[in-house]
């Protein structure tokens, strides 16, 4: 994480009715790749959406590249620099991949058409669509498809790329190239994307956000994330009362977080034993 | 990184990770190496260059389409209107749905009462460019709509082509079926440029609110206008005369077209500042 901010949220608040979906948040971040951790309804999704300048917020102010997309002239300038993959990316079913990206490359303003084949060209080389790049997108598999949507939002550079669970519905081997791509792009822009997979996270974020109703939980690098349960983790052969949360792991231990009784056989911890103390704690605390 | 340092990927073994010719289990320990190893990532994008080299065919192609792409120079930027502003089947049908809606309800009043046709037809025609241009607003509308919402042209102007598009469309296809009610091409000021006025105005006026209650608004003015003009108390004295209006009541069309180039003006001076697209 390098450089100066490119995003600066201050007290960034949305509601749906009564139910809070980002509460008062202040945070700014520069370039690198950034991860945002939490369960379903923690506000991942909504504040994606006010990053990409499609949801406007109820209170407090977002400013990307020190503009602000309340402002029509600046939203404008924002978009220009922006890739977007929103969590439900619908598609035109009867075009080409080709066509579909070519399409979202001419709402991206790269209207010179050779410069605009080269590029489509090289998003879906990026995504390794170069073979299928002319095939309906109906008869293209849902990973396929959701490739097809990342292409889209990688066009022209990007130099912020907002990413709704990129992964989802990705097999390894895509998820691998996902990676690998990302973290190119991470390099020389600011990438934050939402998931549900701290593999993930430990894979290519340099900076991860721990959300939760709203609410930043956690904002550090990875590796804090999992010393955060330093010496708080701890197996045993059948479930301790006084652990915060047990769980059965693959090789038939029970895997506990909380406050290690006397003598228990402290574990190293992992980035969901992080992730997981610091939900639980919040939850018991509210 | 500790563990991972001692131990390394080869380069056959990439290789075979790639072409997917290595054994599952061998492929499942290559991959959980590789996303803890920064060197042998960087590796395997040697291995898998990127980006990949197009297929003679595509080269091929591509050379084609550039020369196709030379001579159709002057056409540019009216093809890239063009699939912007079509992009969107739904919106297409929606809007023929619409204008024939129009057409299908007056020549059924047509047959139950001879004497309403015309006024319906005055009144109902104008509506399908207006609603034409609305569904053209709605994000809905748009199955990659969510895809399209953060590019600089949806900050308006994919919604004001299609708004374009849309009421070209119904314009068309409300002239195309007038044949079937009693108006001819030479009265077709009488619906077409109130129909031009009012999309025009919903148009620019949804810069600045949302343009469904903007369309209720001016639509339900207009209804009421022509429900008065054509049955109210005095309309024995100032029928709705076609003949009247389209030849001779050239300061009423003028206005009409005033108000369309003016709105036309707003909406281009504003069409960056269109609140739709930014849900609350």
């Amino acid at each position: 994480m390098s450089g100066a901010a490119v995003i600066e949220l201050t007290s960034l608040s949305k509601r749906y009715g009564s139910t809070p979906a980002v509460d008062g948040l202040d945070w700014s971040g520069g370039r690198g790749v950034i991860g945002l951790l939490g369960p379903n309804g923690a506000g991942k999704s909504t504040l994606l959406r006010m990053l990409a300048t499609v949801l406007a917020q109820d209170s407090g102010a977002i400013r990307v590249f020190g503009l602000d997309p309340a402002v029509a002239d600046e939203r404008l300038a924002i978009r220009r620099r922006l890739g977007y993959l929103p969590q439900e990316a619908g598609l035109y079913r009867n075009f080409t991949a080709y066509e579909l990206v070519d399409y979202v490359a001419v709402l991206k303003e790269i209207t010179n058409r050779p410069s605009r084949r080269d590029e489509v060209r090289r998003v879906l080389a990026d995504v390794g669509l170069t073979d299928d790049m002319h095939r309906r997108i109906r008869t293209l598999s849902a990973g396929m498809q959701r490739r097809v949507a990342l292409a889209a939002a990688l066009l022209g550079h990007p130099d912020l790329l907002v990413l709704d669970e990129p992964s989802a519905g990705l097999d390894p081997d895509q998820r691998l190239r996902l990676r690998t791509v990302l973290s190119d792009v991470g390099q020389r822009a600011t990438v934050v994307l939402s998931t549900h997979q701290t593999d993930e996270v430990a894979a290519f974020c340099q900076r991860v956000l721990v959300l939760d109703r709203g609410r930043l939980l956690f904002d550090g690098a990875p590796r804090d994330l999992a010393g955060r349960a330093a010496d708080r983790v701890w197996v045993s052969d059948a479930p301790d009362a006084g652990a915060l949360r047990s769980w059965v792991t693959g090789d038939g231990d029970i895997r506990n977080i909380g406050m290690p009784p006397p003598g228990a056989s402290v574990v190293e911890p992992t980035l969901d034993d992080g992730y997981l103390l610091i939900a639980t704690e919040d939850g018991a605390r509210t | 990184m500790t563990a991972v340092d001692e131990w390394h990927v080869s380069d056959h073994e990439l290789e075979r990770y790639v072409n997917h010719t290595i054994p599952t289990f061998a492929r499942a320990s290559v991959e959980s190496h590789l996303l803890e190893c920064d060197r042998c990532r960087g590796e395997l994008t040697s291995v898998h260059p990127r980006p990949v080299r197009a297929s003679a065919a595509d080269e091929v192609w591509a050379r084609i389409a550039d020369r196709i792409d030379v001579a159709a120079r002057p056409l540019r930027s009216s093809t890239t209107v063009l699939q912007v502003s079509t992009s969107s089947p739904l919106l297409i049908l929606a809007t023929l749905a619409v204008a024939l809606g129009v057409i299908t309800s007056v020549a059924i009043a047509s047959a139950a009462a001879p004497r309403a046709s015309l006024p319906l037809f005055v009144m109902l025609a104008p509506l399908a460019p207006v609603i034409g241009a609305v569904l053209a607003f709605q994000t809905g509308i748009d199955p990659a709509g969510q895809l399209a919402a953060a590019t600089p042209l949806a900050s308006g102007r994919l919604s004001f082509l299609r708004a374009l598009s849309s009421c070209g469309l119904s314009l068309v296809a409300v002239a195309v079926s007038s044949v079937f009610v009693p108006v001819g091409l030479d009265d077709v000021a009488v619906w077409l440029l109130p129909g031009l006025a009012l999309t025009a105005l919903v148009v620019a006026i949804s810069t600045w609110v949302d343009p469904s209650r903007v369309a209720l608004g001016l639509v339900g003015g207009w209804v009421v206008a022509v429900s008065v003009w054509s049955w109210g108390p005095r309309s024995q004295s100032v029928r709705l005369d076609l003949g009247d209006f389209a030849a001779e009541r050239r300061s009423v069309q003028l206005a009409l077209i005033g108000v369309t180039i003016c709105s036309a003006v707003v909406a281009f001076v504003r069409r960056n500042e269109l609140p739709v697209w930014r849900s609350r």
